[in-house]
């Protein structure tokens, strides 16, 4: 009957016409809220009011172990090399960060101004895997957020933390968690502090107020738990602290440096790092320090290391490091090659950067030396590097 | 179907094409006022939905504290001791600019805050250099300074680095902007519209919230809801509820819930008037063609394609109506955003919406309404003019004797069409739904009685008019009688969009009558003060006891009272509370309760165990005096007795709950007041108290100071504007119902040819002619006019007994005001009458020799 067919049709239409429309509501629905932000450069670091570095001070411990507000960087920087009684090796590193806004004082009534921003990294490179973990979290220094003391010392941002475990500085524990991954280790130094440079006074460049007050502990026997997707173990090792604090170390002529935290099988401690100019060769600056096995260190003078590069590694996130190294210290009569324990230790964090347990091995004089450490690259990575 | 058929209608159609206009006019109208009020509607809710978005973000839960909000060191306890690390702290508020202007402020942890809200946080921006930095310096570091979007400065003609004043919290302060927001598409600028983004420090000093949050968002992944929840509630400081934020903006959308109520109301009035005309002109159209049906049956075209030809011919018509009505509708659609949007911020909470949003949907909703109305509309007389005999068309008087004979029919389904409406309607536990569906039922059953109605109107009328205008007077009523098939159905449909001003304006002067009395009775002192932008937006504005203080050492002064508004937790949801500090003579005058008595209600406030609760929180929540309710306390959850019920029309969602302000200090940590009230002292005036108060407060603090009849004015203002829109829709129904008497009556003019022709022929001069049909038009809206009468009566008694007080529990008296009666009727002639000028002109001016041959 032709009515019924007009009718069907009819109603066909319809039906069309109302589900197409609503296909187009449903499809206009998916996006997201997303936007960018352009900013002005709202502080002036000369205008900040911050200290210069620009001539040795005299250290004075514990208050060293404690911020330097009156500098615009400072950071507590732990890197270690840990391994279970089966001989599984872990790399840890846990930084914090210490970025200065201002000095002024300015009256607030809200307790969350604040004046200091932390930051802090966590990495834990699991070898036996191939894995490598790593966190990043900001914080601001308000509220018991994020802070540092120096009696009891204590630097911490939310529940990571680097703190006194009794009365003094050492030994000291550093505890840091972040989804399956955590750290709980006890730290003592086996030598004294070793302040870097000229008395502490570490110089990164040629111009004056390039250079921080530097110290580090090389050599700090370490145990404690490493937790990893739900499992414990039991680890011993070394690690390295090393404790910086400037306003302005490093100008925008430099790209970035390569930096290493060699801890020798016969217990000597070699910190040595190259910073870039951004025109490759030109301006590089050498600093460094060889430390005893009993303690005693003398700085590493311009000339005497040769580092050679043997292997880059591509990230994937865009950027080449070298990736393996030849080192030299004819005064010492040290010969040894530098090699990742795992090729991916880059920190995809705000400023990328590589940072990662290496394995010794080589010859000090006629004798086979190996060991373990730590080395940072930074300026490598596809954007623009820290500074400041 | 053969192309010559269709060119037969199309021909038909452009030959007369002021019927055709008129047909599309009718139709557009009616689907201009669907869409128009659909589209303000949606728009208005997605801009609540966007901006809740913008600041919920991705959010899944929130604590949220009790009207003084949440002690700022739970947010350590919940994010360091409890490792709730996808945790974020909010602190809002909103500030007002000199031009009235309001920007939201939200106030955020900016490192906290990435995975919520990407624009405020700071990892997003990798290679963005050290900017995330730099801006987050700023706004931790620096005072008073804020992010917005780049769309949202330039109107405000503001740039990075500008600073610009605004009054926050009843202080005027200068914000400066140390960013920019670039929205990466429309949804985000929609979502970043208005919308401040400070630092969680600058928040607190601003809106002078220090040591305290308004929440804590959190993004609890849905697999692991159940445990971490838990351990967030069993640590929830007591007058702090965790909520999800779903819930949460379910809440906001129920706030405006009633109020959607209201205006869908509304719209469904718009529809049954622009219905009825689309079923009026199609009705007219096909019926005129009998003669052509007839003609084309004879020369041997079926039934069917008849049928078909027609429907066809409809729904061309439907389709061209409803496109030119969607355009209209969003043309009108942008006035009515702009009314709902003023009538929001008056009642709930500060909007801004300038964009009108066009979904897709509505428009399909308006096409669809339009054709099917149209379709539906041509189906009946397309079955009758399928039925026509080959040969020749029904004669008018057959047609015509077959409509009066099918009257009685008719008004029994009217009647039963009626009563069914009325079951519906009153329905003890029928819902809102059912309510309208009743109403629509009625007022289709009320018109679908209208033949009946005319008949018995001109043939009581005729003898009546004969006997005072002679043979005229009796034809003119008579004539109405006779081509009862169309004048009932242009009487019926003007008598409809009347009632609905009947409807809407009885409801409206009632419920501003019932107001202004209450406002009579509750506004007891003589001057209020309150903070400058006080609305009721849920934000902690108030003002400080300080202020109190210097209030009441003021001289002249004889009792001071003084409210706060809050909302509290309850297991049951948000409760808004009004915590009164007032002295026993006042209360006592404060003449509103609806049960209970004032001074026992007194005594029993007093005791911190009793409430008083609004009408509206009494009928929704389904208490009684004696009942008891349970709200979340800093004493943990406690049970009040319910003392009294108090009328109260102020919008506020599902009611308030009245208690004393020491039982409200006691059980919530909030200090702040709403509002103070003066009565003056025997012999001092209000202008010099009005002085010493201003002088006492100081000039740091922006407040309002307003007299008795200041502050009834003010509400009353509020009230009418929130009712701008039905009167839009008065005007439009109107409008509808003309152009439907129109349509109506020069279809009558051009079958009634023969009739005028005859008549002039026996001697009528063309002036005659003219006034027997302008008379007789007149009679009609005279007739329409009464018709409307009770229908008007009825639906007002609808709205203001059932749909007012199912949506909003107020109670209300319904007060009939003879004057808007008499007012309808007129505007019924009159609307009848101006229709009738060019149809009747015509008429007098027709050949009575041309239109004689034509029979």
């Amino acid at each position: 009957m032709r009515l019924t067919l007009i009718a069907i049709s009819m109603a066909i239409i319809v039906a069309l016409l109302g589900g197409g429309v609503y296909a187009l509501a449903r499809a206009g629905r998916t996006a997201e809220v997303s936007a960018s932000l352009a900013v002005a450069d709202a502080l002036n670091r000369d205008e900040a009011g911050f200290e210069q570095v620009i001539a040795p001070r005299p250290f004075n411990f514990p208050q060293d172990h404690g911020p330097h507000p009156d500098y615009a960087i400072e950071w507590w920087y732990y890197t270690g090399n840990l391994d279970t009684p089966a001989g599984r090796h872990f790399g840890y590193e846990l930084t914090f960060f210490r970025l200065g806004i201002t000095t002024d004082e300015v009256e607030r009534s809200s307790k969350w101004a604040a004046q200091q921003i932390y930051s802090a990294h966590f990495a834990l490179t699991d070898v036996e895997n191939d894995e490598f973990y790593a966190f990043e979290r900001y914080s601001r220094g308000a509220l018991g957020l994020a802070g540092a003391t120096a009696a009891p010392f204590h630097v911490w941002l939310e529940d990571w933390s680097a703190a006194a475990a009794g009365d003094d500085a050492l030994p000291m524990r550093l505890h840091a968690a972040h989804n399956n991954v955590e750290i709980n280790l006890l730290l003592d130094s086996e030598k004294d502090i070793v302040l870097q440079g000229d008395e502490g006074f570490s110089r990164k460049g040629s111009k004056p107020g390039e250079a921080s007050y530097y110290y580090s502990l090389t050599r700090m026997p370490t145990s404690g738990v490493v937790a990893l997707n739900g499992e414990s173990y039991s680890v011993s090792g070394t690690s390295w602290m090393d404790r910086e604090w400037s306003s302005d170390q490093l100008s925008d002529e430099h790209a970035g440096w390569d930096w290493f935290a060699l801890q020798l099988s016969d217990g000597r401690d070699i910190m040595y790092a190259q910073i870039r100019h951004i025109d490759s060769g030109k301006d590089a600056f050498e600093l460094g320090v060889i430390v005893s096995a009993n303690g005693a260190y003398t700085p590493i003078r311009p000339g005497d290391v040769r580092l050679d590069v043997l292997e880059q590694w591509q990230s994937e996130r865009g950027g080449s490091y070298p990736s393996r190294w030849r080192l030299r210290i004819p005064a010492e009569g040290l010969d040894i090659r530098i090699t990742p324990y795992i090729s991916d230790q880059e920190l995809d964090a705000l400023v990328r950067y590589w940072e990662g347990a290496v394995r010794i091995e080589g010859t000090s004089g006629a004798q086979p030396i190996g060991g373990s450490g730590y080395v940072e690259l930074t300026g490598y990575a596809a954007q623009p590097s820290l500074r400041n | 179907m053969s192309a010559l058929l269709w060119l037969s209608s199309m021909r038909y159609l452009l030959k007369r094409p002021w019927q055709t206009a008129l047909s599309v006019l009718g139709i557009t109208l009616g689907v201009a006022v669907v869409v128009a009020i659909d589209l303000g509607n949606q728009s208005a809710k997605r801009a609540f939905r966007l901006s809740g978005d913008a600041v919920a973000g991705k959010t899944t839960h929130q604590v949220i504290g009790g009207p003084g909000g949440l002690p700022e060191h739970f947010y350590y306890t919940l994010r360091v001791d409890m490792g709730v690390k996808n945790s974020a702290p909010v602190v809002e508020g909103y500030a007002y600019m000199r031009d009235g202007r309001a920007l939201r402020i939200l106030g955020v942890d900016p490192f906290a805050d990435a995975q919520f809200r990407p624009y405020t946080g700071g990892s997003s921006y990798i290679g963005a250099s050290s900017a995330p930095i730099r801006y987050t310096a700023a706004l931790l570091a620096e005072p008073a300074t804020a992010l917005m979007s780049v769309q949202t400065a330039e109107t405000m003609g503001l740039r990075t680095g500008d600073a610009f004043t605004a009054e926050v919290a009843g202080v005027v302060r200068s914000i400066s902007i140390v960013g920019l927001i670039t929205p990466h598409n429309d949804l985000s600028r929609a979502s970043l519209k208005d919308l401040l983004i400070t630092d969680i420090s600058t928040a607190q000093e601003l809106t002078e919230f220090e040591g305290r949050l308004s929440r804590i968002d959190l993004i609890v992944p849905s697999g692991e809801q159940g445990e971490i929840l838990e351990r967030i509630r069993s640590a929830l400081p007591s007058e702090a509820a965790l909520v999800s934020a779903a819930s949460r903006s379910d809440a906001v959308e129920q706030l405006t819930g009633s109020f959607d109520d209201n205006l869908f109301v509304v719209s469904l009035l718009g529809l049954i008037v622009g219905a009825f005309l689309i079923y009026n002109t199609m009705t007219f159209s096909v019926v005129r063609r009998h003669r052509v049906i007839g003609a084309l049956r004879a020369l041997g075209v079926t039934r069917q394609q008849i049928f078909a030809l027609l429907l066809s011919e409809a729904l061309l018509i439907g389709i061209i109506s409803s496109v030119i009505g969607i355009l209209l509708g969003i043309l009108i659609g942008r006035g009515i955003l702009y009314i709902i949007t003023q009538t929001i911020s008056d009642l709930f909470f500060v909007v801004s919406i300038q964009e009108l949003a066009i979904p897709v949907w509505s428009l399909a909703k308006g096409a669809l309404l339009g054709i099917a109305a149209t379709l539906t509309a041509a189906f009946a007389p397309a079955l009758e003019a399928t039925g026509a005999p080959p040969g020749r068309a029904l004669s008018r008087s057959r047609l015509e004797a077959r409509f009066k004979g099918a009257v009685p029919l008719t008004s029994c389904i009217g009647i039963s069409l009626i009563a069914v409406g009325a079951v519906l309607i009153f329905l003890p536990a029928g819902t809102l739904n059912l309510t309208f569906i009743g109403l629509a039922a009625l007022v289709l059953g009320y018109a679908i009685l209208t033949p009946a109605c005319v008949l018995f109107f001109s043939r009581m009328l005729a003898p009546l008019l004969g006997s005072v205008f002679g043979a005229m007077g009796a034809m003119a009523a008579r004539g109405i009688a006779a081509s009862l098939s169309r004048t009932a159905v242009a009487i019926a449909a003007l008598a409809v969009a009347i009632s609905i001003t009947i409807s809407i304006d009885t409801m409206v002067r009632s419920f501003r009558g019932t107001v202004e009395q209450w406002l009579d009775n509750s506004l007891s002192s003589d001057i209020y003060i309150s903070p400058a932008s006080f609305r009721s937006n849920g934000t902690n504005v108030g003002l400080s006891p300080q202020v109190l203080e210097r209030i009441q050492a003021v001289e002249g002064i004889e009792r001071v009272s003084a409210v706060r508004n809050a909302r509290v937790h309850s297991p049951n949801g948000d409760v808004e509370i009004l915590a009164l500090d007032t002295p026993y003579d006042n209360f006592i005058r404060y003449n509103s309760f609806k049960e209970g008595n004032p001074a026992l209600i007194w005594a029993d406030l007093q005791s911190g165990d009793a409430v008083a609760v609004s009408e509206p929180y009494a009928y929704h929540n389904d208490k009684d005096v004696g009942s008891t309710i349970r709200l979340s306390t800093s004493e943990g959850d406690r049970d009040f007795r319910v003392a009294g019920i108090y009328y109260d029309y102020r919008n506020s969602g599902s009611g308030r709950v009245m208690m004393s302000r020491s039982a409200y200090e006691r059980f919530w940590d909030d200090d702040k007041f709403s509002g103070i009230g003066v009565n003056t002292a025997a012999g001092v005036s209000l202008d010099d108290l009005t002085a010493s108060i201003e002088r006492a407060i100081g000039g740091e603090r922006e407040v309002a100071i307003r007299s008795n009849a200041e502050l009834k004015a003010a509400a009353m203002a509020v009230f009418d504007r929130s009712f701008t829109i039905t009167s839009v829709v008065r005007v439009l129904s109107i409008s509808v119902a003309f152009v439907g008497v129109l349509s109506a009556l020069m279809a009558l003019q051009l079958e009634r040819a023969f009739e005028i022709g005859a008549l002039r022929a026996i001697g009528f001069t063309p002036k005659q002619v003219w006034l027997l049909f302008t008379s007789q038009t007149g009679l009609m809206g005279v007739i329409a006019g009464l018709l409307s009468l009770p229908l008007g009566l009825i639906q007002a008694a609808v709205l203001i007994f059932v749909v007012n007080r199912r949506s909003f529990g107020w109670s209300m008296d319904m007060e009939i005001y003879p004057l808007a009666l008499l007012q309808a009727v007129v505007i019924a002639v009159v609307a009848a009458l101006l229709a009738s000028i060019y149809p009747a002109s015509a008429m007098s001016r027709s050949s009575p020799a041309r239109a004689l041959h034509e029979e």
